[in-house]
Formats: C-alpha cells, structure tokens, sequence
C-alpha cells in the first residue's frame, strides 16, 4: 500500500502538468491576493480570517480543476489500458482505489498548503502579521469539504464516463455564477462577504452558523460515501 | 504544386480533429475575457470597453490557443509516427508548408466567424456609434493578425527544437514577453498592441495604423524566423545545421527568409508614429534658447493642407520679423518631428538650415540663420506625418476626413526664441479641408471659409494671436446655446447626436449655465460673449482657454452617463461634467492632495445635487444623492484601512497608492458633498451657501497659486475641519 | 493448479455472443497453446480466467471452487499479458515491475525484478523511463511484469508480437522452461511458435472449442487432407484451400487443404499450420 502510494505520488506529483498547475495557482493566488484580499471583506482586515475564507473560495476553483485534473491521470485511456493489467493483479480493488485517492488527495493537501503559505507570506511581507492559527478553521471549512466532495463526485463520474470528469471541473464556475441560498454561501465565497456584516460588530470573530454547517457536512460524507461505496464496485465492470 | 495539391487534404484532416475545433471555439468564445478579465484598453469610451479590449483579449487568447494547437499539430505526426510513413513519399519541407498553411486557414476560418458572432453582441452592447469599420478594423488589426503570429511563433519554436514541450515552454516565454516586459513598447508587444482608446465619435484611423504597422512588422520577423526554422527541418537523418546545410542550397529559400528578417527591421526602425523625445520630461531646454538679440515678431501666415486619406500635413508659413540688431540671428522653431522642412527663405533668397536630432515634447528644433536686415521674410515649406511622443497613448494626432487636431508645431512651425512685437504674435492661419469638416481654432477666434474649391474642399481661415495654437477640425454638429448671458457654441461629434440628445445635452448645458452664471458667476475663461465648448476625441481629460473649453468624449459615452456613481439619470453626468467648467482642474483647482477630501470633485458633486434638486425636486435629490453619499461614506468609515491607517502605511507603495486612491475618491465623490451640505446647514442654509461659493469663484486671485483651497473655503464660511467633521 | 471451464458463455452488453457453451480442464503442468482466428473468442476466454469479465452463464472453477469466490487467490497466483495494455510512461523499467511487484504481493521485490529483468533481455533499459522504449521492448516490459513472482499460472496473449526472430525463439524457450512446473496459457497467431513448444493445443472458432488435444493430433486428424500440385489453370484451385504457392522456374507450386482432394494434387505430410487451417476451413465450408 505505501509503495504504491509513493509510486502514485510520484506519478501525480513529480510532472510538468503539477508544476504547471502550481505556477498557475500561485500567480492566481497572487492577482486574488493583491487586488481583491488586501482590501480586506466586509470592513475586516485583509488577514482576517473573512478576507482569507474569501481568498480560499476564490481559490477552490482551482483546486477543485486540480484535484479532477489528478483524477484523469486514472481515467485516461492510456491509464485504462494500464489497468488491464492492474486488475490481474491480486491487490484488492477497494485497497488499491484507496491509494490512488489518497495521492490525489495529497496532491489537492500539496496545492492547497502552497496556496496557504502564499497567503501567509503575503501577510507577512505586507502586513507583519504572522498569527496563522486563526486561519486554519476557515480553512478547514471551506476546503475540505468542497475537495474530499471533488475527489469522491468526481471518482464516480469518471467511473461512469471518463469525459464525465473533464464537465465535473465546471461545476464550481457554475457555482459561482449562481446566486446560491444563504447555506451554500461556502459554495461561492458569497458566505465571507455577507455574514460578518449580519453580526452587526466590527471585526467579528470567525463563527459558521449551522445552517452553513450542516451543507458542508454534508458534502464532505457524500464525499467519503462515494469514495467507499464505489470502490467496491467489481472491477471487471469496468 | 506538391503543396496546393496536398494543401486541402491536410486542411481537411485538420478540421476533421475535435481538438481543431474546440480550439476554434474557445477561440471565438474568447473575446468575453475582454469584457470580464483582460481589459488593456483604460478608456471608457464603448469602442475601448466593447471593441477594444473584446478584440484584444480574443487576438491575446487566440494566439495562444493556435500557437499551442500548432505545436500539438506538428507534434502529432511524429508522436503517432506518421512521419515515417509521409516522409517516405513527401518531402518533410513540403508537409511543414502544408501544415502551416492549413493552420493558417483555421486561424482565417475562426477569426471570422468571431467576427460573425460578435457583430450582434458589439453592435447591441456599442450602441448609437457602433460602425462597421471600426468593427472590422478592430477585429482585423487586434485579433485575427495576432492569430497568424502565434502559430508561425510556435511553429518555428517547434520546427527547431523538435520536442513539443520545450516549444510550449518558449511559446508562453514569448508570449509573457509580449505581455509583460515589452507589453509599453509599442513595436515590441505583438500580442497584446498597445490600445489605450478607440474614439466613439470621431475616428481611429492612426491607431489601427499604427497596430497594423507593428502586426506587418513581426509578422514579416515570425515569418523570416519561421522560414529558417523551415530550412532546419531534420532531413536525411542529419541534425539542426546538418539539415540547414542541405536547404539553403536552393538559394531561393534563405533569400526569402533574408528579405523577411530585413523588411521587418526596416520597418522596425522606419516607424513613422513615435518621435524620439526625451523621455525625461523635466527637461525643457527649448524654452531656455535666448531670445535673439534685436529681432521681434511682427506676424505670421500659415496655409496648411492636410491630406485625411493619408494623415499627412503639408503645409507653407511665411514670418515676418524686425531685425534691429544690425547683425545675422539665428531664429529657433519648434517643428513636430516627423515634418520635413524645405525651401527656407529669407526675403526671396534660400538660406541654410538645420533640424536637431534631439527631440523634446514632441519637437525637434529648427534653426535658421536670418539676414542683418531690418524687415525680413522668412517663408518656408513642410510636410509629413505627424508625430506624437506617447506610444502608450497613441490617437492624439488622429487625421483623417472625420477628425484632426493640429497643436503648436503640428499646425506650423512655431517660432521659440523672438520677443513678441508691439502686436503680440499675431498669425492668419488658412486650412484646406473637406467640406464635411468645420474648423474650429481652440481659442475666441471665428474661422470663416474664405473659397470653395473644386475638388470637394474649403479654405478656411482665421487670426491668431499666439506663437503656437491649436485647431480643431472634424464632423461636427454646432449647437448655438443661449445661457448666463452668453452664447454657448456647443460643439459635438455627429455621431454623437443621438447620445446627446438622450441625454438631454442642450437643456443641460442651458440649466448648468444658467444656474452656475446665476449663483457663481461668469467663467473667467469665456470672453463675455461666447463660449466654445468643443467635445475632442478621446484624449485622457479635458483643459480649458480663453473663450474654449475642452471636454474630452469620455465623459459623456453612453456607459459614464449612465455611471450612478456620477448621478441617475444620463443628463445628471452631463450636469456633472459640465460643472466642471467652473469648479474644474485647472481652472479652479489644483491637482488634488489624495489624503484630502478637498478637490474639484467635492464642490462639482455638490453643485449637480443642487441643480438636480431644483430640476426634480428635493426628495429625488435626497435619495439619489444625499442618501447614497451617507451609505459610502459608512463604508467608508468602517473601512479597515480608515480604522487602522498604520496598516495602509505597512504596504508597499503601489498596493498603497491604489487603496488609497480608491479611498481618496469616496472622500472626494462623497465625504467632500456630505461635508460641504453640513457646512452649508451650518452657514445658513443654500442662499447663504450660494452666496460663499459666489464670493470664492470671483475671488481675487493670487498669481503664485491662483487655486482654491479648502482652508480658504472653511475661512469664508467661518468654520474649522472640526466643524465639518462627520462621525 | 487445475482450472475447470463449465458449459461458459458470454454476450457483451452490446448483444454480440462472444463465447458458446464452453466447456475445457486446464491442467499443471502444461503448455497450452490457444489457437483461432481473429474475434474468435480467444481473449475473452482469457479475460475470463483473469477475473476481468463474469461469465454470462457457467462456471469457472479453480482447483474446485468458483472463481468468484477464489479470486484474490487466482490472481495471487496468476501472471498475465494482455495483447493490449498500456504502461506507466513516467516511470522507469524497474519502478514499474516494483510498482507491480507491489500490487502483486511479491514478496524481495527487488531480487524478483532483478530476475525477470534478465529473463528478458532488459538489463540496459532498467533505469530508463518507459515513454523512451521502442515497441519490443514495451512488449517485453510486460512478459516481465507477468513472470514476477514466479506465479504458477501464466496467461500470455500475442506474447511475441514485436520481437524479432531472435527474441521470439528467446521467449519461447522461456515459455517452455517456465511451463515445466506450472499452468501456461498461450495465446498466439504464429502456428511455429506453437509447435515448438506446446504439449496441447485448444483451438476456438465462432466462440466454440474446434478442437483440443496435442498438436500430433491435430496434424493426424489433417492427414490425408493435404496436398500438392503445379498449376495450370486457375480454375484448378476450385474447392481447395490454398495454404501455399510458391513462384519456381517450372512454374506455380501449390499447396492446399481440402476434404477431398483432386486427383491432379500429390498428397503431402501436413504441418501444424496445414492442420489449423484445414480445421478452419473445414468450418467455413460447413
């Protein structure tokens, strides 16, 4: 399991496509950071932990098209014919499926952590501000889900239809482009802007009413469902 | 032959892959990123917002897209191993050709149907002066030939190296280039030209000119680059210059790639738009020449003939000076630097001259020996294409049957170093144009046609009294104006009549008048009697003389009428621009302080209120005006960085200098009117505010600083900032 | 190792019938050489025994139970080459057999993959990334893949597709030694690699099994059936099924196959191929 893990990582991480996609991200990270974040949101401080939680929902649109794009280094044709000779193997399914999703996931973690320490030293550079544990709880919140939901939709898409993964990485653009219910305000950043100002204080603490909440748990254990249900699933059907 | 034969067998493999054709439409799909993302065009005029940056955007992602599909194309037939198969029966020169050409094509195809597709959205989103040919010309110029550079760049970057992933790597190279680096080099950026504006109203001739004079040029540099990597496509299972050896024995080959590499740097160096000015605009060393000892100016004439289809001037001056000195004068002229001088003669006898390779704002200088005679003529002929000093912002010496402006040395050399005579410096300038033009001098001067001539044009002429000034000339409509006691020659593109008169533009510039004439007072720039106010194609703001004013096209396209941030309703920007005239920059007041809320915003913002008040009535001013500055400027006061200045100050200066310009302009569009309505409820109420206001536009001014402050503001109503303060 | 296929059929979702009622005993030791035309049947049957596809009727028993309940302990001890199949192209030679090693359970992977790496000739591209190998060598990346582990079972489909002449007799040899002592499956179109080392041959056609039994039978049951003559005129070639001809000085050779041969054909030894293809032909004729 480990060494396949590492072999996965490898193959996922160590390619022109991730570097690429790192690049990207980071430069993206760069315009968000320095023309919408360092205004801060919602009358709070750019390094609040609002302004970030709308920096990292700017930014799931990215790591959400990088955690499908991971997924079509398994659904590619080229990966299929590979497979043939995987599922030959005495590996169990579920297991080897298990690996696999843990190096994208791990790929999505790396992405993010780079997207997260961009944000951190622009805080540092720009505002000497370094007390990043107040971070991690938007962060949490607004990631995992969305990613761990990325990565099981779009394993089962990509069973079903390998293209099916490439019309999955849309979603998010959609997302946003929608004018979502107040509970799915993490779906498009729509929640960092718009709570604080309803709490009716100047730079409010970072709380998640459980309306939001419950959205958010919910996707992540589709996610983790979708993960393990399918992989169950008897491979030569596939 | 080989490759016109082969030619529609690849174009229809091509057009066969899906890759093709999602390339073509994310190609054609592209231009929304101009609208949304990538918006290089800083006008807002609606050519800038909905054709410019649509085109450029689209020409920007077009390149890219086709320049990848290019590398992919090429590489293709070696990753599938094809190449052994076609080389076996066509020469691997004669597939390249084919390739190219069929890509070619594809780019041709996909850049019309974007034209096809955006014709209704532009025409819809443009509105009242869209035209087809700057639709076309737009389309033509900023997209579809950014189309062909990016596949022979990515094709040659392939052809060379043979490996699709190094080619990638130095395609977006080069295109990052473009984009960053060279993207305020005019002749460097080809992919992204440098566009600032496109007029709505008037033309844009000299700036597609000058994108289509930098597009030539790289396309003949790609094209040359292309041809040689062409000549080291690997043959006979030699390497780069193995192969290279073996094609340039057909002589014709490199001969062609030769003739491209020089044409393109010809006409790099050959540029006819940009002079060489000093950059360093501190200096101004033409106006340190020394007055020429004895000599004094006693008149001038001018007969300029410019020539709209090719943006020429030609032109003949004639200076009359007084020599006292009793000795030969050297008499210096500022000439625009792309004009040849000839014939220079004093009193019928041709004299030497010489034209300065140093360039100044746009000048270089001529200098000219005089006789020691006490009346001499000086007579002399010039001609060519003007040139202007600011690439970024090219369109200013527009020229053409629908548009031109002729400044200073533009219009006729203008004398640098003689003292005025008893007259001034007065001039007779005479301007043939065509008859769909009218020609307006920027200044209280009438110009009146002196003869109708038989190919279509009229003469015009005017007096002068200036060493240099300034004419306008183009299609427009004159809409006479009486206000404030005075006539209003409004002067506005003809392709404007119908925003104009949606918005209402007579009956505002009526009531502006009125209102200010009757409340403040007279403009000090008008001469009593009339007032020109000329709409001049897009310039980057607006300036005002005696008895002319200037306002810049901008300021009144149907998107900044209908901005709610300026007023509601289309002819409440109209008030506000027009306001402008008596608390305007320049005029008024100085270049605005961004930490102060004081400048010529606030007191403009406040008087388009009052005036909107008294047109619609006072609970429509409230809520449009009153009420929408109190919520901007709540935001404003909960702002993180107007609660915590120590962190704005934390920043590095351009992060600092854009937020605080953001917060400078709610303090000056909406904190300065609240404040000025306090000081105005403090002071008494409107009549009384009426009369402060009257009392500091006719104010005596002082020489040294004839603006006014907000100390002088708060003095006159007997208030301190305090007083003002609204927390 | 004893595999026992059971009156096995199988439709594709698509309605096409690619098995019939298939009933075949594979046993260890054995070399079995799979023989038919193209969309026969051969692969299925052989994504069958690798657990790739389920039957649509019958069974599949291994050493006495079904193979959907013993299939971790079938592929635990199967090696497998499908004629088509993709490698990972960013790894290199030894990180893939050590990635598959690692599926497989091997147990000293890096001994294991040293071995097979000799066995198949790649010693020189162990270090290299798999997207620089030609076509053979890729082929042989994935006979090595099979051999880890030493599996007693080994199913080869088109194992020397690739090779030269060299190579395949290299191979062959292989195939030979490995099959002293465990169950090998060979898939192939080229009869001489048959006969040069299997000790039973199975042949499918239309989905059903033709013919089983060892390759002096099948050439017995040709005998008879095989034959010669120089041709004349074309219409001589009538009836016949002809398996050769040869261009010579005197004129046109040929051989040729038939139930009934004329009596202008000097009857002939059959080989191997002569066999095959009489037995094919013989079906179509029917």
């Amino acid at each position: 399991m480990g060494k396949i893990f590492r072999y996965e990582c490898r193959r996922l991480l160590w390619n022109k496509f991730f570097i690429g996609l790192a690049v990207v991200l980071l430069l993206y990270g760069a315009l968000v950071l320095h023309s919408v974040t360092i205004l801060g949101v919602s009358h709070t401080a750019p390094f609040s932990p609002w302004s970030f939680g709308d920096y990292l929902s700017r930014m799931m649109l990215l790591l959400w098209l990088g955690m499908l794009f991971f997924l079509t280094f398994y659904t590619s044709p080229q990966a299929r014919r590979a497979a043939i000779l995987m599922d030959a193997t005495p590996m169990p399914p579920k297991q080897y499926a298990l690996a696999r999703c843990a190096a994208a996931l791990t790929g999505g973690a790396l992405l993010t952590l780079l997207c997260m320490v961009e944000a951190a030293v622009f805080y540092g550079r720009m505002f000497h501000w370094y007390s990043w544990g107040s971070l991690l709880l938007p962060a949490l919140v607004t990631l995992l889900p969305a990613l761990v939901f990325a990565l099981g939709s779009g394993w089962l898409a990509g069973q079903i239809r390998p293209w099916l993964v490439y019309v999955w990485m849309a979603v998010p653009f959609l997302l946003a482009a929608l004018p979502l219910p107040e509970a799915l305000g993490l779906w498009n950043g729509s929640f960092f802007t718009a709570y604080p100002l309803t709490l009716e204080t100047l730079d409010p603490a970072f709380t998640v009413p459980e309306v939001v909440l419950l959205p958010q748990g919910i996707a992540l254990a589709a996610g983790i469902v979708l993960l393990t249900a399918w992989q169950n699933r008897y491979p030569a059907a596939a | 032959m080989k490759t016109m034969r082969l030619f529609p067998l690849e174009l229809r493999r091509l057009l066969q892959s899906r890759l093709t054709w999602l390339i073509m439409a994310l190609t054609v799909l592209s231009p929304v990123l101009g609208l949304v993302l990538y918006k290089p065009a800083t006008s807002t005029t609606m050519l800038s917002v909905y054709l410019a940056n649509p085109a450029m955007a689209g020409g920007v992602a077009g390149a890219i897209l086709f320049g990848l599909l290019a590398i992919f194309e090429l590489d293709r037939a070696r990753r599938s191993r094809v190449d052994i198969l076609t080389d076996a029966m066509v020469s691997p020169l004669t597939t390249a050709l084919t390739r190219l050409l069929a890509l070619l094509t594809a780019a041709v195809l996909t850049a019309g149907l974007t034209m096809l597709v955006w014709l209704p959205i532009s025409a819809g989103l443009i509105g009242s002066v869209f035209t087809g040919a700057n639709y076309v010309l737009a389309y033509l110029l900023l997209m579809g030939l950014a189309l062909p550079l990016g596949i022979l760049a990515a094709a040659a970057a392939y052809q060379f190296t043979r490996r699709a992933d190094l080619s990638i790597v130095l395609f977006i190279a080069f295109c990052a280039l473009s984009l960053t680096v060279w993207a305020d080099d005019w002749q460097l950026c080809w992919l992204n030209p440098c566009v600032w504006a496109l007029s709505d109203d008037f033309s844009n001739f000299r700036v597609f000119r000058s994108v289509a004079w930098m597009r030539l040029t790289w396309l003949a540099a790609l094209a040359g680059v292309w041809t040689v990597s062409y000549l080291c496509i690997r043959q006979y299972g030699k390497g780069m210059f193995g192969s290279l050896a073996r094609s340039v024995r057909r002589i014709y080959r490199p001969a062609v790639a030769l003739a491209l590499l020089a044409f393109s740097g010809t006409a790099y160096a050959a540029q006819p738009f940009i002079d060489q000015s000093n950059p360093d605009l501190t200096v101004m060393s033409f106006y340190e020449i020394p007055y020429a000892e004895g000599v004094t100016f006693l008149g001038r004439s001018a007969q300029v003939f410019p020539d709209t289809a090719a943006g020429t001037v030609t032109g003949r001056a004639s200076y009359r000076f007084q020599n006292t000195s009793g000795q030969e004068q050297s008499i210096s002229f500022g000439i625009n630097p792309g004009y040849a001088i000839s014939n220079v003669q004093t009193n019928g006898a041709d004299v030497p001259f010489t034209v300065s390779d140093y360039q100044e704002y746009n000048e270089a200088l001529l200098e000219v020996t005089i006789p020691a005679e006490e009346e001499v003529e000086l007579t002399m002929e010039y001609s060519g294409f003007p040139q202007e000093s600011m690439p970024t912002m090219q369109g200013g010496k527009e020229l053409s049957s629908e548009y031109l402006c002729l400044e200073n040395s533009t219009l006729s050399p203008r004398v640098m170093n003689v003292m005025p005579g008893e007259a001034g410096y007065p001039a007779e300038i005479e301007i043939t144009l065509p008859d769909s033009m009218i020609a307006i001098p920027f200044s209280s001067s009438e110009a009146e046609v002196i003869s109708e001539n038989a190919d279509g044009t009229r003469t015009w002429r005017y007096e002068a009294n200036s060493a240099g000034g300034i004419l306008y000339a183009g299609d427009y409509i004159c809409e006479q104006i009486e206000a404030g006691g005075m006539t209003i020659e409004f002067y506005y593109g003809r392709k404007h009549q119908a925003v104009m008169e949606e918005a209402g533009a007579v009956d505002a510039v009526k009531a502006v008048v009125d209102y200010c004439t009757e409340h403040y007072g007279t403009l000090s720039f008008g001469t009593g009697e009339t007032l020109k106010l000329i709409q001049s194609r897009v310039a980057g703001g607006g300036y005002a003389v005696g008895g002319a004013s200037l306002l810049d096209e901008a300021d009144f396209t149907i998107a900044n009428l209908g901005d709610t941030d300026k007023g509601v309703v289309p002819g409440e920007i109209f008030i506000h621009e027009l306001v402008h005239q008596w608390w305007g920059l320049g005029n008024m007041f100085d270049t605005s302080d961004s930490t102060s809320p004081w400048s010529s915003e606030g007191l403009t913002v406040y008087t388009t209120y009052r005036i909107v008040k008294e047109l619609y009535g006072a609970d429509y001013a409230q809520q449009y005006y009153v009420d929408q500055w109190q919520q901007v400027v709540d935001d404003y006061y909960l702002n993180f960085y107007v609660r915590h200045p120590e962190y704005l100050e934390m920043l590095p200066e351009a992060e600092r200098l854009n937020i605080a310009g953001g917060l400078s302009g709610v303090r000056r569009y909406n904190e300065m009117p609240l404040k000025i309505l306090k000081a105005e409820q403090l002071v008494g109420g409107e009549e009384a505010m009426d009369q402060i206001l009257r009392g500091l536009f006719n104010r005596e001014l002082d020489p040294m600083y004839p603006y006014l402050t907000y100390q002088e503001f708060l003095d006159t109503c007997h208030l301190t900032e305090e007083d003002l303060n609204l927390g | 190792m004893e595999l026992k296929i059971q009156n096995v059929s199988m439709t594709y979702p698509s309605g096409k019938q690619a098995l019939k009622g298939l009933n075949l005993d594979l046993k260890s030791p054995s070399l079995i050489g799979l023989l038919g035309p193209n969309g026969a049947g051969k692969s299925t049957l052989m994504k069958l025994l690798v657990a790739a596809l389920l039957p649509t009727e019958g069974s599949i028993l291994v050493d006495g139970a079904p193979l959907n309940k013993v299939e971790g302990k079938l592929k635990a001890s199967l090696g497998y080459l499908p004629q088509d199949f993709g490698l990972f192209e960013e790894l290199t030679v030894t990180q893939f057999l050590d990635y598959m090693a690692a599926l497989k359970g091997v147990r000293s992977p890096q001994a294991a993959i040293r071995d097979v790496i000799r066995a198949v000739n790649l010693e020189e591209k162990a270090r290299a990334k798999i997207r620089t190998l030609s076509g053979g060598q890729r082929q042989r990346v994935g006979i090595a893949q099979a051999l880890l582990g030493d599996p007693p079972f080994l199913i080869f489909d088109e194992p020397t597709v690739g090779l030269d002449p060299e190579e395949r007799i290299h191979f062959r040899n292989l195939f030979s030694r490995t099959a002293q002592d465990r169950l090998v499956l060979l898939s192939t179109h080229i009869i001489e690699d048959v006969q040069s080392v299997c000790d039973q041959i199975v042949v499918i056609n239309h989905g059903q099994i033709r013919f089983t039994g060892t390759p002096e039978q099948l050439i017995a049951s040709a005998a008879g059936h095989v034959g010669a003559f120089w041709e004349k005129d074309e219409k001589q070639e009538q009836g016949l099924h002809i398996t050769a001809r040869v261009n010579t000085s005197q004129g046109v050779r040929c051989r040729a196959v038939a139930d009934q041969l004329p009596p202008y054909a000097q009857a002939e030894e059959p080989t191997l191929e002569d066999a095959y293809l009489y037995l094919i032909s013989r079906e179509a004729v029917q």
